[in-house]
């Protein structure tokens, strides 16, 4: 019974010490880099307020 | 390319980030062969990102936050249900107790005077539905100036899609203030001698660029003496010269053989 407690303890204090993984920031369209303009319609950040937007990195090569 | 044009109407939109070192003549010489109908740019980049894959994609949804991630072909399946259940782009942004139908009506409308008409009518009223109204009504007619804006930008650049653009906003926006500006704008540029000479240039330049579209590429390039491009080729070859002579000085004449080089015409 004892040994059982102090078990538990030092799985509390673990928990307490031991560095927890960062929470994941939730990614919000505002925060994404859309790059320079190359080809198609001008967008700007305000264009895309309310819009569905598929964004995609890609490459030729 | 077909579900950006499929759902345009719908506010959805497809933004393509080139991330590799290859040359932008290059990059926009293959865009234009592959008649891309989207944007694309370079150097994009999505906070927190660590995967070093392409393609890769991400959608985010009518508030802003990233729904999915994964390949552009998986996610592509997702996408008509979402726009299906999201609201209209121009009504997104807040929650309707009493206008509800209408800002559901958004998705659906070919015009906007109508939808302007009852708007009106609500927000001569008072409480939540007029403060709907308000919010709605501002969102379509902001949307209204901000096509006219682009139309008044591209009528010394492009006067053909420019005309285009006003007679559309004309017809969408009936009986409301940019309908109204867009109907007097096309009804001045009829007056407008030097506009028409830069309007008929351009048309026929439009038109020699939609001949070029036809061509057909062969594992991404094309060849103009492959034989189902001679024709066209060969068409391209004289109307050119011909766009030169009779609109010389015009935009479209100084700026048409640039806009024929990714299609393989040197020299013309």
């Amino acid at each position: 019974m004892r040994r059982a407690g102090f078990l538990a303890l030092c799985a509390a204090a673990s928990a307490l010490l031991l560095p927890r993984a960062p929470a994941q920031e939730p990614v919000s369209l505002k925060d994404v880099k859309l790059g320079e303009f190359w080809y198609g319609s001008r967008l700007s950040p305000e264009d895309l307020k309310g819009r569905v937007v598929l964004f995609e990195l890609w490459g030729l090569k | 390319m077909k579900l950006q044009e499929e759902l345009k109407d719908s506010g959805f939109v497809v933004i393509a980030s080139h991330v590799q070192n290859v040359p932008k003549d290059d990059v926009i010489q293959f865009l234009r062969q592959q008649k891309v109908n989207f944007t694309v740019t370079s150097g994009g980049d999505v906070p927190g990102d660590t995967a070093n894959t392409i393609p890769r994609a991400f959608l985010f949804d009518s508030k802003g936050r990233l729904v999915e991630r994964g390949l552009p072909s998986e996610l592509k399946a997702k996408i008509p249900a979402l726009v299906a259940s999201e609201p209209h782009w121009l009504a997104a942004g807040r929650d309707y107790t009493k206008l509800k139908p209408v800002a559901e009506s958004l998705k659906t409308a070919k015009s906007y005077g109508p939808i302007l008409k009852k708007l009106d009518g609500e927000m001569k009223g008072s409480g939540p539905a007029a403060e709907e109204a308000k919010y709605l009504s501002e969102r379509i007619l902001g949307h209204g100036k901000s096509k006219l804006e682009k139309a008044k930008a591209m009528e010394g650049e492009d006067p053909f899609p420019a005309q285009q653009l006003y007679t559309d906003i004309s017809l969408q926006w009936k009986g409301s203030e940019p309908g109204t500006e867009a109907a007097k704008r096309l009804k001045e540029l009829k007056g407008d001698k030097e506009f028409q000479k830069e309007l008929k240039a351009s048309t026929v330049a439009h038109q020699i660029l939609a001949q070029c579209d036809k061509l057909v590429a062969q594992q991404g390039k094309i060849n103009l003496e492959y034989a189902p491009n001679r024709e066209i080729a060969a068409s391209v070859r004289s109307l050119v010269p011909a766009l030169k002579k009779k609109y010389a000085g015009t935009k479209a004449a100084s700026t048409i053989s640039q806009l024929l080089e990714p299609y393989g015409f040197k020299d013309l």
